[in-house]
């Protein structure tokens, strides 16, 4: 286990902490008394294949997979893909798992074998993707002959496998017709969403389980019954803190452990986005790569797995908080939530600061109800034309209407979802489908629905004002701001970057 | 639009003007004298340095070392180093020997963050340096030897990999540099999957060993055959099987009896 995260409290002596808002970094001073929360460090990754092997050979349940081979087993591997862990990894544990499969998989005779990525909602992938991400081995045996296929919620041939209140299921047609499904996936966070469902069901069933008005018990029936009608072996690698390259090594750093190697990495990158903004950032942040130590791989029932490798993830990633705090700081790293776009589109850095930032707790939240949110983001409107049309369309047309979830399903999640030009570009320009903004901001809400405000440090207003938040444009602005709801003296804890932690109020 | 939203909520000024930040940055800095004055909170945990390197993409040589005059004697072709990404130092070559240059010939292409060697081999490795294999004469002249089981064995004691390498055109290669040429001879390195020994006993990893290396040598030897004289590609010697499963065998170990190749 890598060395733990902790609390520090900011007295005189503590120097200045760093905080990331966007592509930017700065060092700043808190105020004192804050309690900063310190994710766990980050240690760079060892070859994963003895735990691979591990994990086929002694799953923690079920039979190994091995025996589960012969040479008339129809096998699907599915990679699932729930967004990965941002920066993307540099050695994709994925890729060692899938071949660790296939080498078992021609020691078995395996004939039919096809791979389907799970995407659900979220962008296919294209051949380019499929190669970084599974390698020349499985790109070549298998991209030539149209034997990987990214999963497609739009399309006509999934399967129906049963019913639930009434509701039809559509599963992915060679998902539902195998023998044998082997689920390769990633934990990287303490979400309880089942990737497999989510990645390989139709429109209807995501919306019904991770839309507006979803509910556990929904997600958990639609779970078992996929279970029941498909075989599945599931691997999935628990990973640790992102280790960054050099040239952002002192991001993964606690400040008092910089030398002057850091120091010059930090100013040089400072200096480089100041005096070219744009390219700057562009240059440094856009697609950072990070190593991930692998933690543990975990094989077996599919239930079993993901509740055991969420168990190990809280494990490595758990930090003791020791009050609910009034105001909440969090720093939001573009490069933390967005591939390619070094800040982030104001949508997606409300979403990380309010959901997986604020929204990472064991039970009791992080801030009290009624208290505020602090993040630091630009808020600048840059969404991409191919990937993000649909939420580009979403942020000008649709929340300066309104900000209610019910109203804005029954006006505009319909259109968005049979519009023909999203639709093609997530066909065929490997865009994310139009709903998954509409189920962004359905859980973006619910998170913000316990805090009285949320402000953005530095942010642009008019994005702020559309959003239904505020803007300030330094960290003392924003406290005065909030001291209308929590007083002068609040109890104020930082969520220090850019790895993510799980909070656990005593 | 239905909201009224606030008419003094406007965006900023979006263009910037560019800023000189690195004199202040350092300035903030020399105050701890470079970090050397810097303390730890008492509440931090103690750091553990932890140095685990594997091979990124960056770190292949895609071209062999243009700075040793050898590589400007050779028409050099690498294949499979694809198969080196993410593999952590040390690890085990194995190659098939065919002359006195071999070794050189490997060595131009290697990764230099590995530090390979071929002596001393057990020494190298608990030095954390990789090392070298290569197989015994061949029978016949232009196959492969046979490998040693020293191989398996250090792989199993050191629970390292074996990355099986398969050297073409090294036959007589000193005497043929000799030679007054017009054009530079062919040498091409075919790199396969590594070979993990958990597990397995020596004999069986080495046989999987002594199987990669040939298939890797015949499958660089039979596609130029191919090529040249329209034959089909192994047609005949392997059982049918899937297109996928034989492209998965050219870049993977196969258990396969090896005397069936040389038909």
């Amino acid at each position: 286990m890598p060395r733990p995260g902790f609390v520090l409290e900011v007295d005189d002596r503590t120097p200045p902490l760093l905080t990331m808002s966007g592509a930017s970094v700065r060092l700043q001073r808190l105020a004192l008394g804050t309690h900063v929360a310190y994710p766990a460090a980050a240690s760079p990754s060892s070859d994963p294949v003895a735990l691979v092997d591990g994990a086929l050979l002694t799953p923690v349940s079920g039979n190994a997979l091995a025996g589960q081979l012969g040479p008339e087993t129809r096998l699907t591997i599915v990679v699932t893909d729930s967004g990965g862990p941002q920066p993307r990894m540099r050695f994709d544990v994925r890729r060692t798992m899938v071949e660790r499969v296939l080498e078992l998989a021609a020691r078995c005779k395996v004939d039919d074998v096809e791979v389907v990525i799970a995407t659900g909602l979220s962008r296919r992938w294209s051949a380019g993707d499929i190669s970084r991400v599974l390698g020349d081995r499985v790109a070549t045996s298998f991209l030539a002959d149209g034997l990987i296929t990214s999963h497609d919620v739009t399309s006509d041939d999934l399967v129906p496998i049963g019913e639930i209140d009434g509701h039809e299921v559509r599963l992915n047609a060679r998902v539902a017709a195998s023998d044998l499904v082997v689920s390769v996936g990633l934990r990287d966070d303490h979400h309880e969403a089942d990737p497999f469902v989510l990645g390989l069901t139709d429109v209807h069933t995501i919306s019904r389980i991770a839309g507006l008005g979803a509910t556990r018990e929904a997600a958990r029936t639609t779970s078992a019954l996929v279970a029941a009608k498909v075989t599945t072996f599931a691997v999935v690698a628990v990973l640790g803190q992102p280790w960054l390259s050099p040239s952002l090594s002192f991001l993964h750093r606690r400040e008092w452990e910089w030398r002057l190697g850091d120091q010059l990495t930090y100013a040089a990158a400072r200096q480089f986005v100041a005096a070219l903004p744009v390219r700057g950032a562009q240059k440094l942040y856009a697609s950072p790569t990070a190593d991930y130590d692998v933690l543990d791989v975990i094989g077996g029932n599919p239930h079993a797995v993901h509740r055991e490798a969420r168990e190990v993830w809280r494990a490595a990633n758990i930090v003791e908080l020791g009050r609910q705090a009034d105001v909440l700081v969090t720093s939001v790293w573009g490069a933390a939530f967005n591939s390619g776009n070094p800040v982030g589109t104001p949508l997606n850095a409300a979403h990380h600061a309010l959901v997986d930032r604020a929204g990472s707790h064991v039970g009791t939240p992080l801030v009290r109800e009624g208290g505020v949110l602090v993040a630091m983001h630009p808020l600048v409107r840059n969404f991409s034309n191919r990937i993000e049309s649909a939420a580009a369309d979403f942020f000008t047309e649709v929340l300066p209407e309104t900000l209610d979830p019910a109203e804005i399903q029954g006006r505009f999640e319909n259109g968005a979802a049979h519009d023909p030009w999203y639709l093609s570009l997530y066909r065929e320009r490997f865009a994310h489908h139009p709903l998954r903004v509409f189920h962004t901001w359905y859980r973006l809400q619910e998170a913000a629905a316990g805090l009285s405000d949320v402000i953005w440090v530095g942010g642009d207003r008019r994005s702020a004002e559309v959003m239904g938040h505020r803007a300030a444009s330094s960290l003392a602005d924003a406290y005065e701001v909030a001291a209308a709801v929590v007083g002068r003296n609040p109890d104020i804890t930082h969520l220090h970057g850019p790895g993510p932690l799980l909070g656990a109020v005593a | 639009m239905t909201r009224d939203l606030s008419p003094w909520a406007t965006s900023g000024d979006s263009s910037t003007r560019p800023r000189l930040t690195w004199p202040k940055d350092m300035a903030g800095f020399a105050g701890t004298l470079f970090g050397l004055r810097s303390r730890a909170p008492s509440s931090a945990p103690p750091v553990t340095t932890g140095h685990r390197h594997r091979l990124s993409p960056g770190d292949l040589r895609r071209i062999p070392d243009i700075f040793n005059k050898l590589a400007w004697r050779l028409d050099y072709h690498v294949m499979g180093i694809d198969a080196l990404t993410g593999l952590q130092a040390p690890v085990i070559f194995a190659a098939n020997e065919q002359g006195a240059l071999d070794w050189q010939v490997l060595k131009l292409v290697l990764p230099p963050r590995l530090r390979t060697t071929h002596r001393r081999l057990s020494r190298a490795l608990s030095q954390g340096r990789s090392v070298a294999v290569f197989t015994d004469d061949p029978r016949v002249a232009d196959q492969v030897g046979d490998f040693t089981t020293a191989a398996a064995d250090l792989a199993t004691q050191y629970g390292i990999p074996i990355v099986p390498v398969a050297l073409g055109g090294t036959f007589k290669l000193k005497e043929i540099l000799r030679l007054a040429l017009r054009s530079k001879p062919r040498v091409w390195v075919c790199f396969g999957a590594p070979i993990y020994a958990h597990g397995r006993s020596l004999s069986e990893t080495t046989a999987e060993v002594q199987a990669a290396v040939g298939e890797l040598f015949t499958s660089e030897q039979l596609s130029w055959w191919a090529i040249q004289r329209g034959v089909a590609a192994a047609g005949s010697r392997v059982e049918p099987m899937p297109r996928w499963r034989r492209l998965w065998g050219q870049t993977a170990p196969r258990r396969q009896d090896r005397d069936h190749l040389w038909h």
